[in-house]
């Protein structure tokens, strides 16, 4: 039997240890930390359809001509809310319009939509005839409306606080993704958003820190791979949105329909409208959430589930939870983004919803913006 | 070369052996951990990702080696060369 050393088995089993806090904090760095570097295909999906200024989402930001001036002083009005109208038209490229002289717009008059609109005349009363209508809660121009809503409800006997932001669109490019372009390609979610003229903005997959995962943003191709253990959801440029279970994703189907954007992260909420109760995850548990919905071509959320910040504001959802949420909503697609930490909404260049330990930066983000044109 | 006491670094083919013991424990333990978070949230990529696979690649490659290297180690074992000759001198 040999005679152990006690000094020398500790000083072993101390030197073991800290090998592997740093081989751990490495490995946790370049998988985690380090962006995964994309080698887009050049592969373009638009077709007629504008790209935006800075159409790879890697490139510099975009700014939109025609955005409305949202940091820009709001008109308060009777209501206690501030209303602005803000004409629309006849703006010089990037040039901020000033806040209208003309009195506040509470309630914007209803004029018919275009017809050839991915709403094809629906909703008219959303869209105003060429100003731009907002509030704290409100966004209405001739092409979007956004209408944001809070609500703080009860499930399973625990407080849930929740963000919904309905869009109406007449035009796919309204809803647009950014990809960060900054030294460690993440921002915060509102910067992001007001870098790109974004009235709405949520987080998006962040597909960067993923090494697989179908990747299609503005209608360009980033990334083509599946990753085997995760849903897909495909914004098609005509307006639809399709959710595919893992392993039975058809690429050359979806890029034969002509895609616009294409999110990695899941699971998909609803089936055939319908909630569902088995999901393709493995954090089925209380978190906080992002997701997306698809009413019909032209119309669609972004939802928010606040969480993680118990025991009084909100315990997150679970995604049972969640995928009743989207069908309550009307939603005929759903489809989970990122969430945790990075669950987010920014309304207006500010965050209005209340992420869990602060938040953290993003990669990217899913926002409306007026229309590329 | 000798060490200062504490460790003995006569001999150069247990001394490698060691590091290589060490640096194989390291990779299997980092690899389980991976394993356990994976189960966690798959949605990471912990057992999936590139450079899991390089990880657990490593382990193998140096599970590989400080296996051979023990092998012949033990066959090298002067205590079993002893018994060997023995054994052929009885029969």
């Amino acid at each position: 039997m040999r005679n152990f050393n006690a000094k020398k088995i500790l000083l072993v089993v101390t030197a073991d240890i800290l090998c592997f806090a740093v081989l751990l904090l490495g490995f946790a760095w370049l998988h985690h930390a380090k962006p995964k570097k994309l080698a887009p295909s050049g592969r373009s999906f638009l077709n007629g359809t504008p790209a935006p200024s800075a159409q790879s989402a890697l490139a510099s930001p975009t700014p939109d001509a025609s955005i409305a001036p949202v940091s820009s002083e709001p008109v308060p009005t009777e209501g206690g809310s501030a209303t602005t109208a803000v004409p629309q038209t006849d703006l010089p490229s990037g040039e901020t319009p000033a806040p209208s002289d003309t009195p506040a717009v509470q309630t914007p008059e209803p004029t018919p939509a275009p017809v050839n609109g991915l709403l094809r005349g629906k909703f008219a009363d959303k869209f105003t005839s060429g100003e731009i209508v907002y509030d704290d809660n409100v966004y209405r121009s001739r092409d979007v409306c956004i209408e944001i809503s809070e609500h703080s409800v009860k499930v399973e006997y625990v407080p849930v606080h929740y963000f919904v932001a309905d869009i109406y669109i007449q035009d796919i490019t309204s809803l647009r993704c950014a990809v960060s372009d900054s030294s460690n390609n993440k921002d915060k979610v509102n910067e992001l958003a007001e870098q790109h003229g974004g009235i709405v903005a949520t987080n998006g997959d962040y597909f960067l820190f993923h090494s697989s995962g179908l990747a299609i943003r503005n209608g360009e191709l980033l990334r083509d791979s599946l990753h085997p253990d995760q849903d897909v959801c495909v914004l098609y440029q005509d307006g639809t949105m399709e959710t595919y279970l893992k392993g039975q994703v058809d690429l050359d189907a979806i890029y034969a329909k002509m895609p616009y954007h294409a999110w990695s992260f899941g699971p998909r909420l609803l089936e055939n409208g319908q909630p569902m109760t088995q999901f393709n995850t493995s954090v089925e548990t209380w978190n906080p959430r992002c997701a997306i919905g698809y009413y019909e071509p032209g119309h669609y959320c972004l939802v928010v589930v606040d969480g993680r910040q118990e025991p009084d504001y909100s315990y997150g959802m679970k995604m049972g939870a969640l995928s009743t949420l989207m069908h309550e909503l009307g939603c005929r697609e759903a489809y989970n983004l990122d969430g945790g930490m990075t669950a987010m909404m920014a309304f207006d260049g500010e965050i209005i919803s209340k992420p869990c330990g602060g938040g953290r930066q993003s990669c990217d983000i899913v926002y409306v913006a007026e229309p590329l044109r | 070369m000798r060490g200062n006491g504490l460790f003995d670094f006569s001999n150069k083919g247990r001394v490698i052996r060691t590091v290589l013991s060490h640096i194989t424990m390291l990779l299997a333990v980092l690899v389980l951990v991976l394993f356990v978070i994976d189960r966690v949230n798959n949605a990471m990529e912990f057992m999936t990702s590139q450079l899991s696979r390089w990880t657990i690649a490593a382990l193998a490659f140096f599970a590989l080696i400080t296996a051979v290297l023990n092998i012949f180690a033990l066959w090298d074992n002067p205590d079993k060369r002893r018994r060997r000759r023995d054994r052929s001198s009885r029969s």
